[in-house]
């Protein structure tokens, strides 16, 4: 008895060593290669031997034109492509293709540029990456330049979660032309149910109005970094962009489209607005971030048949 | 013994053996043969109606949307859908597709970009799904996927002039929440029925199996009443055939053990009778010498001559009676050995020579072949003796006792036949029994004991072989006896 309970414990360590592990794995880095049909993107863990991002970026540039280390597997690059160099500007990493990048098939080129965008944005520091061929930026298929790409431009897969989406009908209210009143706009959204409605309601403040005649309210380089409800008070944590964007709306429109936002669609039933998690700031010149926000009509547009 | 379904309650907190009679009944057993074939089809059928739904109605709700798809693909080429994104037409259609099968329509034009999307979440962004991939390349697919529970397919927007010229694909998700939903509600009424069902079949097994038991029961009663001699005679219960042959060979056994009773009855009175025959004779001798006086010691010498022959009598039938109650124990004390069996014959002829010469019986032995059989000699030899002894002792003046050997590969066979006087066809099947005498008035001058006879069956049945008995009154008697070259030791 005593020991199969010696037995159990020694076991349980060890379940909990091994998950340590994976742990340790998901830390490292992912290296990309693609499928032998060319029709999906595998990743293999790798650590790379530089400690610094420019050494990173190094070796990852070297990585790619190696052979994938298991077979099955193709590397990103076709053989006759090579980097001919790399630039990094803030956050953005440019790459530099010989042409023969531009013979590859449509459906293996978007393989490789989404395999080379999740390689390199893992480098701490580059969060976009620009592809050029001989100098010249990567076009799409009728020309237009396929700009700076982030591993957000990429969509594996839309079905899994179907289910956990659901629609809602969203009040939201946007600067007016003048920038000193609010206007409202109601649009269907879905959104998935594992993301609080509050967050789907800022996220769509950020990426502004739809209605002709309404105007952005919040700097569209607003970043969310939390948003909890708890005794129907909203915390909503900002970062820095909050403040940094010079709009051309007032403070007090800012602050009301999303404390009026949110409260019509919440729960919550007043806010409290945090920069990088502190309340004990001015938004702009005059707004006392300290205290609660409540509900506030007096910047609505009253509409004449209202 | 059975138990009583009410009974087996209280009892079962009292009496722990009681409850294992129970399982191992079978009673218990039918029932849950009853029980098991009467639920697990019903679970199969439940399972098998349940997912051959799914796979209906996925099926079909997959060809409904793909149908609608097409359609749908066909109007966007024509209204060049994919250079201009306003047509209101198409996206009401894309939009009204979408809500009604609950599911999301995304569109992605030959750049991989999403043009459309009907949750608007991803807009703008480059598909890289493999199933888009492959759609790009012509593979147009169609899955189910069970866990996550939804449809997937792609569908290719291409210019219906040149099919290879491929505009955009199609990617369509639709939830199955509403047919598991359904399934959901056929696999309840699934249950319920087959909780019906189980109950049922459990209320039906358990009375069911007592009803088909109950003819056991009342073999079992039938006996008991008969042991505690409530009941005389035969027991009958045909209710099933196995029933009817239990009782028919309880009957039978009934008959004989009847008959043994008898028999034994028959056996001891005899006995005594035997027993007391020489006593009376002797008691007679004595008291004839008592009562008279002076009597002439000529007359005690012959007297006591007399009783002397008397008792030489009474333990010669006590010294038979022990070889049969010996014979009569179990085979195992058969001490079997390979023996030639002429030469056993040959010795028996030349022991009895002498009382056939007295007799004026010739002795004849013919052997067609030499055998030897795997025997035990003392109570072989015992029974051919008699045998041989029987056929001198009722013969004629002048007569002949003739004993043949013969084999085959499996058996020796031993005849015994005389010339003597014989006997009537309805002693035949009496012979063999103890103290039985065909002619009891002249069995005193003939002598032996009336045991002789049983002596060589008893012998010979142990051996596992046969004696067979025929005769014709004044021409004489035959006796065949048939045993086995190899002893087989068996049950008996």
């Amino acid at each position: 008895m005593k020991k199969g309970l010696k037995l159990l414990l020694v076991l349980l360590l060890l379940c909990g060593c091994s998950r340590e592990f994976n742990k340790q794995a998901d830390s490292q880095y992912q290296i990309y290669y693609l499928s032998l049909e060319e029709n999906e993107i595998f990743s293999r863990n790798y650590r790379p031997a530089a400690e610094d991002a420019s050494g990173t970026i190094k070796e990852f540039i070297e990585e790619l034109s190696q052979m994938p280390k298991k077979a099955g597997y193709l590397r990103l690059l076709p053989e006759d492509v090579s980097v001919l160099g790399y630039e990094q500007k803030g956050i953005v990493l440019t790459l530099n293709l010989t042409k023969e990048y531009r013979n590859m098939k449509d459906t293996r080129e978007i393989l490789t540029r989404a395999g080379l965008v999740r390689t390199f944005v893992q480098i701490p520091g580059v969060e976009r990456l620009e592809i050029q061929i001989e100098g010249e930026p990567l076009t799409n298929r009728n020309g237009d330049p396929v700009g700076t790409l982030s591993a957000d431009s990429f969509l594996e897969n839309s079905g899994r979660e179907i289910n956990a989406y659901q629609s809602a009908s969203l009040v939201l209210y946007f600067s007016d032309e003048t920038g000193s009143g609010l206007k409202k706009e109601t649009r269907e959204v879905y959104y998935n149910t594992g993301i609080p409605l509050e967050r789907v309601v800022v996220e769509q403040l950020i990426k502004g109005p739809r209605e002709e005649g309404n105007y952005q309210a919040l700097s569209s380089n607003t970043k969310i970094l939390g948003i909890t409800t708890s005794d129907n008070i909203c915390y909503v944590n900002l970062d820095k962009g909050f403040v940094d964007e010079q709009m051309t709306v007032q403070e007090k429109v800012t602050i009301y489209s999303l404390v009026d936002s949110l409260i019509a669609n919440c729960k919550a039933q007043q806010v409290q607005i945090s920069i990088n998690g502190k309340t004990n700031r001015v938004f702009k010149e005059s707004m006392e971030l300290s205290k609660l926000f409540e509900w506030d009509s007096s910047l609505l547009e009253v509409k004449p048949d209202e | 013994m059975y138990i009583r379904s009410g009974e087996w309650v209280t009892i079962s907190s009292i009496n722990f053996k009681k409850r294992l009679y129970f399982f191992r009944s079978l009673r218990f057993r039918i029932a849950v043969i009853l029980m098991v074939i009467g639920i697990f089809p019903g679970i199969i059928v439940e399972n098998g109606i349940v997912n051959s739904y799914e796979n209906r109605a996925v099926s079909i709700r997959s060809m409904t949307v793909r149908n609608q798809c097409d359609i749908l693909s066909n109007r966007i080429v024509k209204e060049n859908y994919m250079e201009d994104l306003s047509s209101d037409t198409i996206n009401g259609e894309i939009a009204m597709l979408a809500d009604l099968y609950s599911g999301r329509i995304l569109i992605t034009d030959r750049n991989f970009r999403v043009v459309k999307d009907t949750y608007n979440l991803d807009w703008g962004k480059y598909m890289i799904s493999k199933d888009v991939i492959n759609c790009f390349r012509g593979k147009e697919i169609s899955n189910y996927d069970k866990k996550n529970r939804y449809i997937e397919m792609t569908v290719n927007i291409d210019d219906p002039e040149d099919k290879s010229n491929i505009l955009g694909v199609m990617l369509i998700s639709i939830s199955t929440d509403e047919i598991v939903a359904s399934m959901d509600i056929l696999e309840q009424k699934g249950v319920l029925l087959l909780a019906l069902i189980a109950v049922l079949v459990l209320v039906f097994g358990y009375l069911l199996s007592g009803v088909l038991v109950k003819p056991f029961t009342k073999v079992t009663r039938a006996i008991e009443d008969l042991t505690d001699g409530y009941l005389d005679g035969n027991i009958s219960v045909p209710d099933y055939t196995e029933t009817e042959l239990i009782t028919d060979a309880f009957n039978k056994m009934l008959s004989r053990m009847k008959a043994l009773d008898e028999s034994r009855q028959e056996f001891v009175s005899n006995v005594s009778h035997e027993l007391k025959t020489p006593l009376t004779s002797m008691k007679v001798l004595a008291d004839s010498l008592i009562g008279q006086e002076n009597v002439p010691p000529e007359l005690y010498q012959e007297f006591m001559q007399d009783i002397t022959e008397e008792i030489d009598r009474e333990n010669e039938i006590i010294t038979d009676l022990l070889s049969l109650v010996k014979l009569d124990k179990k085979a195992s004390d058969l001490n079997i050995e390979a023996v030639d069996i002429k030469a056993l014959l040959e010795a028996i002829l030349k022991r009895l020579k002498p009382i056939a010469d007295k007799a004026r019986v010739e002795l004849i032995l013919d052997s067609y072949r030499p055998v030897v059989a795997e025997v035990d000699e003392v109570k072989l030899s015992l029974a051919l003796n008699n045998l041989v002894e029987n056929g001198i002792k009722y013969n004629v003046e002048d007569g002949w006792v003739k004993v043949t050997l013969n084999a085959d590969h499996k058996y020796f066979y031993v005849t015994v036949e005389d010339s003597g006087m014989g006997m009537p066809e309805e002693a035949l099947n009496h012979v063999f029994e103890r103290f039985y005498r065909v002619d009891k008035s002249h069995s005193r001058e003939i002598g032996g004991t009336g045991l002789g006879l049983a002596i060589s069956k008893s012998a010979i049945v142990m051996h596992h072989g046969a004696i067979r008995v025929s005769s014709k009154e004044g021409e004489g008697t035959t006796f065949s006896v048939r045993l086995p070259l190899i002893y087989i030791g068996g049950a008996e």
